[in-house]
C-alpha cells in the first residue's frame, strides 16, 4: 500500500463519519484547485470570473509563487528573486496552505496534510518533478533551478563566483520537458553575464536532443553576441548525461569538466497526479474539458498534461486554465462545455536587449488538440525588431503575471474608486480625503477597509457582495450574467473590468485607517 | 433625492443580481478568443499596446501585420473570429469577460 493509498484510506474514514460527499447543484459549487502556478491560479481566477457563485479554494503550501518565466534573468543577475515572486493573495476564495497528498476522486475529496477538502470538481495544475534515476549518481549536488524555486538564487551565486575561464555546463533532457527553449535562453543570458564579468568563461550545453525550438534563433544570436563562447553538444556528438560525479558531467562517450553544473534532468507530472498518468509520466486529458482521461471530475491543466502540440510553457497552461475553468463552470451547471480557444506565446532573450518568440493558435478537433497556426520570429531580423521583442517580454510577463495571481496598481486604483464613471465608490461609502458632502453613508465606511479585511474578501465584495451576504443592496461591479435589467451599454460585460477590480483592490487594501 | 443618492438607486437596478446560482456565463466564441488576448496585453503595459480600441479595423491595419507576433496569431483566426474578438473587446473596453 502506497503512502498516499493509505492516506485515502484514512481520509475515506474521517470522511464517511463526518463530511458527506458533495452534491452537484448545490447552492455554491465548490472547487478544488490544487497548485497555484500559472494554470491553477489562472484557472482559479478565471472559475471566480466566469462564475461568481463557484466557491474556489486553492490548496498550496506556499504563500507565493516564483515563476518560472524569467528566472533565468535571476540566474544572469539581472533581476533579483522578488521580480519573479507573487503573492497567492489574490488566488481563489480561500487558501488551504498545505500540501495535497493526494485525490479521491470517487469520494471526490482532496487530502491534504492537514485535513480534506470536499469538492464538486477538482482542477489539479501541480506541474512537474525532476526525475533523476536515468542519471547515476543524480543529483550529486547539482542544481536544476527549474522549478521556481529557491534553486535559482543560490545557481546565480554559483556562476558569480566561479573562477576566471571556468566552465558553466548545463544538461538537457529530451522532449518532453519544461519550456522547451528555457535551456538555451538560460546559456545565452549567462553567457550575457561572462561576457561582462567573466570574458574568458565557456558555457557548454550537453544537450539529450539533437535539435532543438527556436535553434537557428539562438544560433544567430550567439554567433552575433557570444562568439565562441556558447559550445552545444547534440546528442549525436556526445550523446546524454548518464551520470554525475564531482565537477563532472559524464555522457555516453565522453567526461565533461564542470566548473558550475546545472543538472536539467528529465521530468514528469508531479507527484499528485501521479494515480492518473497510466504510468506514462504525464496525465491524459479530454482536451475539450481538460478532465482527466481515468479519473471523473478531476481536471488537469498545464505543464503536468499530454498537450502537444502545446508546449509546456506558462502561457499554454494559462490558457488550458480559462478554457478548463469555462468548461468547469458550465459543467457544473448542466450545461455543454464550450470549445476552447487557445494561444500560445513563449519570448526567450538571447540578451536583455535581444528577443525572438514563437506562437501558436489552437483548437480542439475531433478530441484532440489541433495546431491552427504557428509561427516564429524570422532569422536575421535588424537589432531593432529584437529589441523590441525583449521589451514585448517584459510587457508579456507583467500582463500574465498580473492575469493569473491578480494584484493591482494602487494609484490606478484610486482613480477607479473615485472616479464616477467608472467604481463611484464615494456614492454610498466614506472615503479618505472626501468631506462629508461628497460622500454617501449608504454603506459601511472604507477608510480602514485594509485593516479589517483581506484582498480576497475585498475582491469577492466589488465582483459581488451578495456572494457574502445575500441582503446586501450594493451593486455587483463584477458580474455580467445574472443581473436584473441591466442598462443597454452593460450588457454583456461587468462594470468594472478584471484589471479595474484588481486596481481598486490594491488601492482599498492600503486604507489602514487614521493611525 | 440628491443626485449621488438617484445614481445609487439606477445602479442597484442597473446591477441587481437574480437568485444565485440560476445562470452561468454562456461565453461568446469572441469572448474566449478575448481571453487570450490578456495573456499578453494589460493596461498599465508599455510596449505591448491595450486592447481598448480594438476593432476589426484595427486587427486588420498594416500595423499588425507588420508586427512581430500579431501576424501570426492573426493567420489563426478566421474573417468570423477576428469579427468575433473585435466585438468582444470593443463590448468590454477591452476587458476580456
Amino acid at each position: 500500500m502506497t503512502t498516499r493509498r493509505r492516506l485515502l484510506a484514512a481520509a475515506a474514514g474521517a470522511a464517511g463519519a463526518a463530511v458527506a460527499p458533495a452534491v452537484i447543484g448545490a447552492a455554491r459549487p465548490r472547487v478544488a484547485v490544487v497548485g497555484g502556478g500559472f494554470g491553477g491560479a489562472t484557472c482559479a481566477r478565471y472559475l471566480n470570473a466566469y462564475d461568481p457563485d463557484v466557491h474556489v479554494t486553492l490548496i498550496d503550501p506556499a504563500t507565493r509563487h516564483v515563476t518560472c518565466p524569467m528566472s533565468n534573468r535571476v540566474v544572469a543577475g539581472q533581476l533579483p528573486p522578488e521580480a519573479i515572486t507573487l503573492p497567492l493573495d489574490h488566488v481563489g476564495n480561500d487558501h488551504v496552505t498545505s500540501l495535497a497528498v493526494a485525490v479521491d476522486a470517487e469520494r471526490r475529496l482532496v487530502v491534504t496534510a492537514e485535513g480534506i477538502v470536499p469538492y464538486d470538481r477538482a482542477v489539479l495544475a501541480p506541474g512537474i518533478e525532476v526525475v533523476y534515476n536515468a542519471i547515476d549518481g543524480a543529483p550529486g549536488g547539482f542544481l536544476h533551478a527549474w522549478r521556481g524555486d529557491t534553486q535559482a538564487v543560490a545557481l546565480r551565486d554559483a556562476i558569480r563566483d566561479m573562477r576566471p575561464g571556468g566552465v558553466f555546463a548545463i544538461a538537457v533532457p529530451d522532449n518532453p520537458y519544461r519550456c522547451p527553449p528555457g535551456p538555451y535562453e538560460r546559456a545565452s543570458l549567462v553567457a550575457e553575464y561572462f561576457r561582462d564579468y567573466n570574458p574568458r568563461a565557456k558555457v557548454l550545453i550537453l544537450d539529450a536532443k539533437d535539435t532543438f525550438t527556436k535553434q537557428p534563433l539562438f544560433e544567430e544570436a550567439w554567433r552575433l553576441r557570444y562568439p565562441g563562447m556558447i559550445e552545444w553538444l547534440p546528442r549525436r556528438e556526445s550523446g546524454t548525461v548518464v551520470a554525475v560525479r564531482d565537477g563532472v558531467f559524464v555522457t555516453d562517450f565522453d567526461e565533461h569538466p564542470v566548473d558550475v553544473g546545472n543538472l536539467v534532468p528529465p521530468q514528469r507530472a508531479a507527484g499528485i497526479v501521479r494515480d492518473f498518468d497510466e504510468g506514462r509520466g504525464w496525465c491524459g486529458v479530454d482536451p475539450m474539458t481538460f478532465e482527466s482521461t481515468v479519473a471523473a471530475g478531476v481536471h488537469i491543466v498545464g505543464d503536468a498534461i499530454e498537450a502537444a502540440p502545446m508546449p509546456k510553457s506558462a502561457f499554454a497552461a494559462n490558457n488550458q486554465a480559462k478554457a478548463c475553468a469555462a468548461a468547469v463552470v458550465a459543467l457544473l451547471r448542466d450545461r455543454p462545455p464550450p470549445p476552447p480557444f487557445m494561444m500560445n506565446t513563449c519570448y526567450s532573450l538571447a540578451a536583455s536587449d535581444y528577443g525572438f518568440s514563437i506562437s501558436g493558435v489552437y483548437d480542439v478537433d475531433r478530441g484532440a488538440i489541433r495546431g491552427r497556426a504557428a509561427g516564429q520570429s524570422p532569422v536575421g531580423a535588424p537589432p531593432d525588431t529584437r529589441a523590441r521583442e525583449a521589451l514585448y517580454a517584459t510587457d508579456w510577463y507583467y500582463a500574465i503575471t498580473r492575469d493569473a495571481f491578480g494584484g493591482g496598481d494602487p494609484e490606478r486604483g484610486r482613480q477607479v474608486v473615485l472616479n464616477r464613471d467608472r467604481g463611484d465608490c464615494a456614492i454610498c461609502h466614506e472615503l479618505p480625503g472626501l468631506d462629508e458632502t461628497s460622500h454617501g453613508n449608504v454603506g459601511p465606511s472604507l477608510t480602514d477597509v485594509g485593516a479589517r479585511l483581506d484582498a480576497r474578501t475585498i475582491r469577492r465584495r466589488i465582483v459581488d457582495p451578495r456572494t457574502d451576504n445575500p441582503e446586501s443592496v450594493m451593486p455587483a461591479y463584477g458580474r455580467s450574467t445574472g443581473l436584473h435589467r441591466v442598462a443597454e451599454g452593460f450588457r454583456g460585460r461587468s462594470v468594472l473590468g478584471r484589471t479595474d477590480i484588481d486596481d481598486a483592490t490594491a488601492y482599498l487594501m492600503g486604507l489602514k485607517g487614521s493611525g | 433625492m440628491s443626485r449621488a443618492a438617484l445614481r445609487a438607486v439606477s445602479l442597484l437596478v442597473a446591477a441587481a443580481p437574480c437568485a444565485h446560482g440560476a445562470e452561468s456565463n454562456a461565453f461568446s466564441r469572441g469572448d474566449r478568443i478575448a481571453a487570450t488576448c490578456v495573456t499578453c496585453h494589460h493596461p498599465a503595459n508599455v510596449h505591448i499596446p491595450p486592447l481598448s480600441g480594438t476593432s476589426v479595423a484595427v486587427l486588420s491595419s498594416s500595423t499588425v501585420a507588420e508586427n512581430t507576433v500579431m501576424h501570426r496569431i492573426l493567420s489563426g483566426l478566421t474573417e468570423e473570429d477576428i469579427a468575433a474578438v473585435a466585438e468582444s473587446l470593443a463590448r468590454t473596453g477591452g476587458e476580456a469577460p
